[in-house]
Formats: structure tokens, C-alpha cells, sequence
């Protein structure tokens, strides 16, 4: 079951399938069964009704028999005529007698054979066209009882299994004792006579008596045994009528409880029919079953199709391939998703292409820095080899030169690319005493910074392309020039400041300083990169801003966010 | 966890639709009716003819008002079932069966001793009242009465012995057929005193020459065809067949001849004890009895009945009869193997 479950559960084919199922098929099986059982029933009591009337039909002729039988015996029994011709030997009032016999029988002989016995159970009189007079031993069965019930008709069920027969006798009273006894006999042709036209062909008719042993019974219910079956029955206490009967029966009383009428019908609502109901049913169901599986296909390829496409543009998308679009073309709740799916993939498309654009910028600065440490270690070895060569020889200014340009090489070329501030100062300072030999100490270089503020971490070289450009561009044509780097922390941000006294810059040139083109800041890179590296570690808050003012000089501001050292560095370079 | 609310609503629809379906398929009417209370019932088994047994028990239905079902069968066929049932059986009463075989089951039948006892015919009796005697048969001669003239034929046991007959007697084979070996033993404790057991054996079947019916109804229609002129059976055999007008005469031999009873026995743990005892009373009553008589060729165990014709009897020893009955067989079968 579980796995069944299972596996319906796989597939929103089969589950739509199963529900198809579930919901067209029930129906149609509940009406079928339904209209079977109603048909069954509808045509058994129709049957039953057309059964009954014919029942009551032979039973009314069988009761309208013993009644003209019953009579006719009493006549018999009290016709003198008849009486003296039972002692009788004289032929010629025998022979009346024998008239008075067939006077009262008349109409009846077809239907029964007339007997007349003496008291000692001898036969005296009979209408049998035989004439074979057999005698009954008068303390015996019949004549026994009638003699006991004089006055009265009575029946008993006579002859051996294989014909039986009925009687029916009377007693008769000469000065108040049994002088004989008048009995009809009843044989099987006899009942046919009685019964012919009070039921159709397909009835059977059995007559039993009151030990339910058969008096009289049509051909195929003769056959079948119906009557033996029936007392079997009863006697084990079995259910009288079964389900495997082949003919379906009624049973009544008759003639006072003396007799049983059994009225056979054969079963209306055979196997045949059934099954030709069932047959119908069946094929109502595949057919039911056919379109279920046909519709379903239809439904899950109309549902699923888009569900497919949108799963393979995710396979797609997790493959790289965000150029992927399902446009599903529809308007219902999957288009829906289709679109958002379509949407969502632009919007990473453009997430990814920015980001691409972030990191090869990184690059590109980290390649121009890169190439400016070219061969870094022998240049680091030869100056520190000119430092001591200079002290050998007394040139100091050449020591200082040498060993400031090894110092800040040395940062340059290691791998951290944050240090302090306080390091990154003295950079600056070395750098700066270099440029003073250089042009002749016609500057100076100040710096101020709080003591609190030495441990701020900062990307490594910042300041020296700032102190570059101010030394180079703005202090050019400068006798005596001042640099002074200004630090201080505002609203948890690092603002460091170096400002000049030199020519300034043109508002043309400021303008396009402060936009940050990078086409156009050719020649003076130094700001580009440094603004961008901040960028990039700080986001677009941060960066280089520059203030100036032709002639008076220029003021040019880093901001970079309070970093104190031992935070990790990593998570600053990561944001 | 719905689609299960679902189905079982369903299943229940369809399963409420299916018995209503049923239901009018079969309307329950009259059944109860005809239940027969088990006072009204009681079951036989009869080793007798249906012509016998038929009319009897006919007669006993619409007297007492008891539904009784039958068990025909054989007399041996019988007794083992009810030695197989033992005690536990459906029947009620085995009705016919020679009394040496009731005897012999003796041990799977309760006494009862009937009310009409004493008129009654008691040689024959059971001493624990294990059985009840129902008619006399007694063992006849008949001949052919085209082939011997009444003056001719044999008048006692000793003359069938006689070399006249070799080869003319039709005789069943005792060792098949229970009313020939009463006949042979019948013939046997006739003739012991005069010429010893094995005598009359060898004797006889020298003079049966080697040609023996197979079964006992082979007897009277080898005698009645002419193939036969005298043979050896029971006295209600032939009579039957005289009323049906065979040209045979019947002799009951001048110096007796044994009239062993069959009977009825009451079975142990009979479900319907009371209604079988009444059987038993019925048919040893005077009307059953009359009957026997009357009707069916039989011989009334009634001692206050006037017979039509009193026979000489020689008492017939059960109990010698039982005791050599193996080695009488064994000497038969070896004188005719």
C-alpha cells in the first residue's frame, strides 16, 4: 500500500489519474450496481406478483375440486341405492347401483376414479374403465381413518414412491355402523386433468401431503425431486428454499392443512442475465476507464508541460546559464510563476554582470600596483647595499634616501595590504623626506595626528600617490611649499587630511577629480586608484574628496571608517 | 488522509446498496413456518424392502404425527454404520436384520422391552431385551410344478438328500447370502442326530453338484424358469412370487422347519428414544402384524393372532449356529471351492 502510494506519489500524472479514477469511475460502478439490484428486484416482484396470481388460480380450482368431490362422496355415501347394492348380490340392483355411481361421478370421472368398498375394505363398485377391483385391509390406512371419522372426508396420500396417488374416502353409515366406504382416487393423470390451463409452461406444480411426501407433481419438478428435496430440507431443519435452486418456489396450505401446494417458477433472473448486466456494466466501466486515462493524459500534459519547462530552465540557471527565459505565454497562476521566474533570473543576470564589473576593476588596480613592484627584492637589496655603502663613505643624505625608498618598498611588496595608521604615517614620512632631498627640502612635512588614532587600520599606501600629487603637481613651482597631513575621527569615520599651499587645481580639472572618470583622470591616477580601492573596501561613502581653490591651494580628503587594529582585518577587506 | 474520508464513503454506499440489493432479491417469507420440533421427528435405518418398509412407516407418520426420515441400506451395511457411529449416530432405530445379527451388535443397542411382550412369540428373544422380533421366516421348499408333480416332490430336509435331486437343487452360497446359511444350519441341527455335522454338508453338496446360485434371489427364478425343479428359500419369497403367479408349490418340510424372526433394536444414545420406542410398539402392534400377514407374505410374531396356516417348527439354535458358523463355511467352501 505504501508503496503503491509511493509511486502514485511520484508522479502528478498518476496521482491526477488516480483522482480521475477515482471520481468518474465510483459513480458509474454505484450506478451500475445500483440498477442491477434495482432491476433484480423490480423484476422478481413483478414475477413474484404474475406467480402468485397463478398460484391462487390453481389453488382456487384445487379447494373448488375437493369441495365438488366432498359432495359428491356425501351423496354417494347416503344414496340408498348405492347402500343396498354394497350387500347386495342380486345383479340387477347392483346394476342400479352401478347407475346411481355413475349419475353422481358424472363430470367428475375425468378427474378421479370412483370405488365403493364394503365394511370388511372389500371393492364392490368402480368406475375404473379396467374394472380391476383391488381390496384395502380395513384396519389399515385410509379406510381406517375414515371409519374412525365417519361423517367426515378424508384424504391420505397412497400407492409407492413412483405414482403415487391421492385418496380421498368417506365412511359409510348403515344404522349407525360402517357398512363400506366411497373413495376417490386421484392419480397423476387425474390431477392433469383437474389443472390443465390454471398455469402456464414455465410453472411447476408439486402436491404434498401433510408429511410433505408428493401426492402429485409436474414433470420437471418430478425430475429435479422437488418434492424429496423439500422434506429433506425440513426434516434437517435446512432452509426450506436455497439460493442454488433452480426453479424458485412458493408454498401454501391447501385443502384445510391436508395438502401442501408447491407452485415452481423457474428462476427469472437467471446467471444469464446477470452476467449480460454485468457484462454491459463492465463495458460502461472500460469505457469510463478509457476516457479517465485519456482526459487524465491530457490534464497532466496541460499541467505538467509548463512545470517541465520551468524545471528545466532551473537545471539551466544552476548550470550558469541565467540567460534562460520560460515565457510561458499563459495567464493562469503557473504563467504567473513562469514570469516571476523570468523576472528573478533578470534580476541575478544583472547582479552577476555587477559584480563581474566590481572584481575586474579590483584587478585592474591590483595589476597596476603589481607592476610598480617590479623586481621589488633586488631593488630592496640594492638600496639597502647603497645605505651601507653610503654610510661607509660618509654621504648621509644617500643612507636616508636609500634607506626610506628600502622601507616603503619593503611595505609595498609585502602581502598585507592593511597596516595601521601610525605606519602608513611614517611611509608618508620617509617618502616625504625622500622628495625633500629631492627637491631640496624646499617643503615641509607635518603631521597631526591624535595619539588615539594610531592603531586605525587603513588600506597600505593611501596617503603617498595623495602626498605625490601634492608634492608634484601642487607644490611645483613653489620656493617654499607646506604639507600638512591632518587626522581626525568625526561620527566613527577617519578623516585624513593633506593639504597644500601650492598652486591648487583648476575648477575644470576639480570637476572632473571629484566625478571619478576614470578616462579622463589619465596622468593623474593616483587619486583614481586610491578613491577606487576605498570604494571597493568601504563602498561608495567612502572615498577621496578634493577641495581647492586656485593659487591658495588644495585640500584633499580621505574618509575610511574607524577601524582599530586587532578588529579582523579580513572582514574589512571582505565587506 | 480526505481521500480516505472519500473512499470510505464509498466502500459504505456501496456495501449498504449491495445488502438492500440482497435483500429484495430474497424476500424472507414462510420460512419459519415449517420448523419440525425434534419430539417430531425420528430417524430409521431399514434393511427391509421399501415394499415392506413403505407402507409401515407411511402408517406410522399419520398415526403418531412423527416425520420420519429413512436409512435404507443392507443389513451389514447398517450395523457396521451404526458400530462406526457408536452411540453418536443420527439414527434412532435399525429396523429388520436376522436377530443373530442384531445379537451380534448387541453391544451398540439399548434394551427396551416391548409393552405387547407378552403376546409376543419369545423363543427367540433377546434376554437383555437388546432387540424386539417383527416377523417369522420361516425356510421352505419349492418346486416346479411342471417338472415335479406335487406327490414327488421332497416333504422333509432328509429327502433332499436324497441322489434323486443331484443336480436339481437350486441353492444360494451360504457363505454370500444369510438366509442360505440359515437354510444350510437349518438342515444341519435337522439332520445331526441321524448323521453328524459334517455328513450333511458333504451330502448336500454332492447333490448340488457343483452348481450354486450366486445370491439368494437366484434361487426362486432358476425354480421358476425350469433350470431348477425344487430349490431352498424363504417362505415369504415364495408366496410373493405365487401371488404374482408362478407356477411353483411351496412345502413345509413334515418334521419342521426353522422360523428364525428378524427385528428391532432400539440404538444407544438414539436422539429420539421416545419416538422410536413407539415404533417398536407399533409394529409388533396387531394392525402391523395383520399386515405382515395379510399383505405382505410374512409371518406375525403375534402369539394371540390366528394364522392362516400353522407350520411345524424346530427350534433353530442361535447360539450352535454362531459358534460353528466357520468352520461350516470353511467345509463348504472346500467341498465347493
Amino acid at each position: 500500500m505504501g508503496r503503491t502510494e509511493s509511486i502514485v506519489k511520484q508522479s502528478f500524472r498518476r496521482e491526477l489519474l488516480v483522482c480521475f479514477i477515482l471520481t468518474a469511475m465510483l459513480p458509474v460502478v454505484i450506478s451500475c450496481v445500483f440498477m442491477i439490484r434495482v432491476f433484480k428486484a423490480k423484476l422478481s416482484r413483478d414475477y413474484e406478483k404474475a406467480a402468485a396470481e397463478q398460484m391462487e388460480n390453481v389453488e382456487k380450482i384445487l379447494t373448488e375440486f375437493q369441495k365438488k368431490a366432498d359432495m359428491t362422496l356425501e351423496n354417494i355415501a347416503s344414496n340408498p341405492v348405492v347402500i343396498r347394492g354394497i350387500t347386495e348380490t342380486d345383479s340387477w340392483i347392483k346394476s342400479k347401483a352401478y347407475k346411481q355411481l355413475y349419475e353422481q361421478t358424472r363430470g367428475l370421472r375425468e378427474q378421479a376414479q370412483f370405488l365403493v368398498y364394503d365394511g370388511e375394505g372389500k371393492c364392490v363398485f368402480t368406475t375404473s374403465s379396467s374394472g380391476q377391483m383391488s381390496n384395502l385391509p380395513p384396519y389399515w390406512g385410509i379406510l381406517k381413518v375414515a371409519r374412525a371419522h365417519s361423517g367426515e372426508t378424508v384424504i391420505r396420500r397412497a400407492g409407492d414412491g413412483k405414482s403415487p396417488s391421492l385418496q380421498i374416502a368417506r365412511a359409510i353409515v348403515v344404522e349407525e355402523e360402517c357398512g363400506g366406504f366411497v373413495m376417490a382416487v386421484l392419480d397423476e393423470s387425474h390431477f392433469e386433468n383437474i389443472l390443465r390451463n390454471a398455469y402456464d409452461d414455465k410453472s411447476d406444480i408439486v402436491i404434498l401431503d401433510q408429511f410433505w411426501e408428493e401426492v402429485y407433481s409436474t414433470e420437471i419438478a418430478g425430475e429435479e425431486e422437488l418434492g424429496q428435496k423439500l422434506r429433506s430440507r425440513r426434516m434437517a431443519g435446512e432452509k426450506i428454499r436455497q439460493a442454488a435452486d433452480g426453479i424458485s418456489f412458493y408454498i401454501m396450505p391447501i385443502w384445510d392443512g391436508g395438502l401442501f401446494l408447491v407452485f415452481g417458477k423457474e428462476v427469472v433472473f437467471t446467471d444469464d442475465i446477470t452476467s449480460t448486466l454485468v457484462g454491459v456494466s463492465a463495458t460502461v466501466a472500460a469505457l469510463c476507464m478509457l476516457l479517465c486515462m485519456f482526459m487524465a493524459t491530457l490534464m497532466s500534459e496541460y499541467l505538467t508541460a509548463p512545470i517541465k519547462r520551468l524545471t528545466k530552465a532551473m537545471q539551466n540557471v544552476q548550470g550558469g546559464d541565467l540567460d534562460v527565459r520560460v515565457n510561458s505565454g499563459r495567464e493562469d497562476e503557473l504563467g504567473q510563476l513562469s514570469d516571476a521566474f523570468d523576472k528573478m533570473t533578470g534580476e541575478l543576470k544583472n547582479y552577476m554582470e555587477l559584480q563581474v564589473r566590481q572584481q575586474k576593476e579590483l584587478s585592474d588596480s591590483n595589476i597596476a600596483m603589481m607592476q610598480a613592484q617590479l623586481n621589488p627584492h633586488f631593488l630592496y637589496n640594492t638600496l639597502d647595499t647603497m645605505k651601507w655603502l653610503a654610510k661607509v663613505n660618509h654621504v648621509p643624505e644617500i643612507a636616508t634616501l636609500s634607506a626610506g625608498l628600502a622601507r616603503i618598498l619593503r611595505k609595498s611588496i609585502s602581502a598585507e595590504k592593511f597596516i595601521t595608521l601610525s605606519e602608513e604615517i611614517k611611509l608618508v614620512t620617509y617618502y616625504a623626506e625622500i622628495q625633500q632631498l629631492r627637491f631640496n627640502h624646499n617643503f615641509s612635512f607635518d603631521v597631526e595626528m591624535p595619539m588615539e588614532l594610531e592603531d586605525c587600520i587603513v588600506p597600505k599606501l593611501i596617503l603617498q600617490p595623495i602626498v605625490e600629487n601634492a608634492i608634484l603637481h601642487g607644490l611645483r613651482d613653489k620656493e617654499e611649499g607646506e604639507i600638512l597631513c591632518n587626522i581626525y575621527e568625526k561620527q566613527d569615520a577617519l578623516y585624513i587630511e593633506v593639504i597644500d599651499d601650492g598652486c591648487g587645481i583648476s575648477g575644470e580639472m576639480l570637476e572632473l577629480i571629484n566625478k571619478k572618470d576614470r578616462e579622463a583622470l589619465k596622468g593623474h591616477i593616483g587619486f583614481y586608484n586610491v578613491n577606487t580601492i576605498l570604494n571597493l573596501y568601504y563602498g561608495e561613502a567612502y572615498g577621496v574628496f578634493v577641495q581647492a581653490e586656485r593659487g591658495k591651494g588644495t585640500k584633499v580628503t580621505l574618509t575610511i571608517p574607524v577601524n582599530k587594529e586587532g578588529q579582523d582585518a579580513e572582514n574589512i577587506g571582505g565587506r | 488522509m480526505k481521500k480516505n474520508i472519500i473512499l470510505t464513503f464509498f466502500a459504505g454506499v456501496l456495501l449498504a446498496i449491495g445488502i438492500w440489493g440482497g435483500m429484495a432479491a430474497f424476500p424472507g417469507k414462510e420460512e419459519n413456518g415449517y420448523k419440525l420440533e425434534e419430539e417430531q421427528k425420528l430417524v430409521v435405518y431399514t434393511s427391509h424392502k421399501k415394499e415392506i418398509y413403505e407402507p409401515i412407516i407411511k402408517e406410522f407418520e399419520e398415526r403418531s404425527g412423527i416425520w420420519v426420515e429413512i436409512v435404507p441400506g443392507g443389513t451389514n451395511e447398517l450395523l457396521q454404520k451404526i458400530q462406526n457411529e457408536d452411540g453418536r449416530g443420527a439414527g434412532d432405530i435399525m429396523f429388520g436384520g436376522g436377530i443373530d445379527s442384531l445379537q451380534a451388535y448387541g453391544d451398540y443397542f439399548a434394551p427396551y422391552q416391548c409393552g405387547q411382550y407378552e403376546n409376543l412369540d419369545n423363543t427367540y428373544a433377546s434376554e437383555q431385551n437388546l432387540y424386539t422380533v417383527f416377523s417369522k421366516l420361516p425356510a421352505v421348499i419349492i418346486y416346479n410344478k411342471k417338472l415335479v408333480i406335487s406327490a414327488g416332490a421332497p416333504r422333509s430336509w432328509e429327502e433332499i438328500l436324497h441322489s434323486r435331486w443331484k443336480g436339481h437343487i437350486a441353492f444360494a452360497n451360504p457363505v454370500k447370502s444369510g438366509s442360505s446359511y440359515t437354510a444350510l444350519q437349518t438342515m444341519i441341527q435337522a439332520l445331526e442326530k441321524k448323521y453328524g455335522k459334517e455328513e450333511v454338508i458333504k451330502k448336500f453338496s454332492e447333490n448340488l453338484d457343483h452348481d450354486i446360485a450366486s445370491e439368494s434371489a437366484g434361487v426362486i427364478e432358476d425354480v421358476i424358469a425350469g433350470r431348477k425343479q425344487i430349490g431352498i428359500t424363504y417362505e415369504e419369497t415364495a408366496l410373493k412370487k405365487i401371488a404374482a403367479g408362478a407356477d411353483i408349490g411351496v412345502i413345509y418340510p413334515e418334521k419342521g422347519t426353522s422360523a428364525v424372526p428378524d427385528g428391532c433394536a432400539l440404538l444407544k444414545g438414539a436422539p429420539h428414544q421416545e419416538n422410536a420406542e413407539l415404533f417398536i410398539e407399533f409394529i409388533v402392534s396387531e394392525d402391523v402384524q395383520r399386515l405382515l400377514e395379510d399383505q405382505l407374505y410374512r409371518r406375525s410374531v403375534r402369539t394371540d393372532m390366528t394364522k392362516a396356516e400353522a407350520i411345524k417348527e424346530i427350534p433353530y439354535n442361535l447360539a450352535y449356529s454362531r459358534e460353528y458358523r466357520e468352520e461350516v463355511l470353511a467345509l463348504w467352501e472346500e467341498l465347493n471351492p
